[in-house]
């Protein structure tokens, strides 16, 4: 799948359009602190939604992609991953390797989500996409 | 005296106890808890008891904790009763035998063990990732009789879908998905070699052990009904049991709100309703858990919301998840007479 979403993460919003004639667009929605995007889905492509800041992506997700083992593909993003806490719930993980461009939130042995982004700082990361879900009690 | 009152006179009671009579004397240790327990109802002097609390299990494990509560229970102070593999703080032989009612109904009728051991045990298994001297610190702590009469109270919303009510329910396709409830001091913070034990979750549900918890930082909580302990612990209760037993709704829930594009993902879409609460804002889960939470316990809040949230933001009015929790919930299809209405906020008692 990550290879899958290396392929896809660099394409514009209009070719994604043009590959996928199955794709719908909702413009002016959020993905987490980027906002305004569009979201695109285009199932042909991808199993989830593509986020655009004009033509530019800014955000491939998948969310609960099945098939999908999270040892492996921590083993496939190799060492450097930072822990930030994550909005699938208070036992979920979200690891994120900011340099390589790509997150996913981890529970019990299942990924809640992968993100893939273009490479960047965890401070950037930080700051720009990731919204803390705050502090889970119950 | 309305049910309300009594359950307030007796929380009132169980935080001013009196010191142990001369000359046997309270040991330092629950001379220490006594004290504690004094001042007992803010969030400091929760985290005051959890730290005693392993001077707690010591004094109740042992011969000096059994004369102690004997010689409170003749007394007429509050005691710990043992009921069962369970321990429960009570003011008097009557709240002792109701403690013990409401132990063996909750079995009997919804098919659900009080079991503090399964609690700890679920807390173990959940968070394999932290660090073997926190795992081993987990230990299951003393029930509050107010948190036993709020689980009788919370689980009577869920009775169609509970024990053998379930199977001539909507619901009867499925295995109930909780089967035990548990009172354990504390939770852990995160499942990963620097998860600490938690000194704030006030309740936590666990899929994999049909079990949900709730913890000691509960005791004193009234975040959501400010000066209302004992509602706000059936309102933490309902939402812990929410995530059991209406995970199955989730996806429903979900599609007629609008506000998510799966469980972890906002959808961002202008208009959508947003949940009842910033706590619902994390995840879908939350939120339908937040939701029914307040469909169930506080009905006017959810349907009016927080008086001050704009539409779009949580704490707004929550009219389509009322009406969603209300669809749902009388698909449960019960005899007439035998159905879980609401609360009303102005009738508790
Ligand atoms: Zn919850």
């Amino acid at each position: 799948m990550l290879d899958q979403a290396y392929a896809l993460r660099g394409l514009s919003r209009d070719e994604v359009l043009s590959r996928a004639p199955d794709a719908v667009v909702e413009d002016g929605v959020r993905y987490e602190r980027l906002r305004p995007v569009a979201r695109v889905r285009a199932a042909s492509l991808w199993p989830g939604f593509f986020y655009f800041d004009g033509d530019r992506q800014v955000m491939l997700y998948a969310g609960a992609p099945e098939d999908v083992d999270p040892d492996a593909l921590a083993a496939a993003l190799g060492p450097g991953a930072h822990e930030l806490r994550s909005r699938a719930g208070k036992r979920a993980v979200l690891y994120v390797w900011p340099e390589r461009g790509v997150a996913f939130s981890e529970e019990d042995g299942a990924v809640d989500f992968l993100e893939v982004f273009a490479p960047t700082t965890l401070a950037d990361y930080s700051e720009r996409i990731y919204e803390d879900p705050g502090q889970f009690i119950r | 005296m309305t049910k309300r009152a009594k359950e307030d006179e007796l929380t009132a009671e169980r935080r001013t106890p009196e010191a142990v009579p001369a000359p046997a004397g309270p040991p330092p240790e629950l001379a220490r808890v006594l004290a504690a327990q004094r001042g007992a109802g803010n969030a400091m002097v929760s985290r005051a008891l959890i730290k005693q609390r392993t001077g707690v299990r010591q004094i109740h494990g042992d011969w000096i904790g059994d004369i102690v509560n004997k010689a409170k229970k003749s007394a007429g102070m509050p005691y710990v009763a043992t009921i069962g593999s369970e321990k429960v703080q009570v003011v008097s032989a009557a709240e002792e035998a109701e403690a013990a009612r409401i132990i063996k109904d909750i079995q009997d009728k919804y098919g659900i063990e009080v079991s503090t051991s399964k609690g700890v045990q679920a807390v173990k298994d959940h968070y394999d990732k932290a660090p073997e001297d926190v795992r081993k610190k987990v230990k299951g702590a003393t029930w509050l009789f107010a948190e036993l009469v709020a689980l009788e109270r919370a689980l009577a919303h869920f009775a169609p879908i509970l024990g053998s009510r379930r199977s001539t329910s909507e619901r009867i396709g499925a295995e109930q998905e909780i089967t035990s409830a548990s009172k354990v001091d504390q939770s852990i913070t995160k499942n990963t070699a620097t998860g600490a034990l938690d000194d704030a979750t006030l309740g936590e549900f666990f899929r994999d052990s049909k079990n949900f918890a709730l913890f000691t930082p509960g005791e004193t909580s009234d975040i959501d009904f400010p000066g209302d302990v004992p509602k706000q612990l059936e309102a933490t209760t309902v939402h812990e049991i929410a995530h059991g037993l209406m995970k199955y709704a989730e996806g429903d829930f979900m599609k007629e709100t609008g506000y998510w594009t799966d469980r972890a993902t906002k959808s961002g879409t202008a208009g959508a309703e947003a949940p009842p609460t910033s706590y619902g804002d994390k995840n879908a889960s939350e939120d339908l858990s937040e939701s029914t939470m307040f469909f169930f316990v506080s009905p006017d809040r959810l349907k009016n919301g927080d008086g001050s949230a704009a539409a779009g933001t949580p704490g707004n009015p929550c009219p389509k998840r009322y009406a969603f929790l209300e669809k749902i919930v009388g698909k449960w299809k019960l005899p007439v007479g035998d159905f879980p209405t609401p609360n009303k906020d102005t009738a508790y008692a």
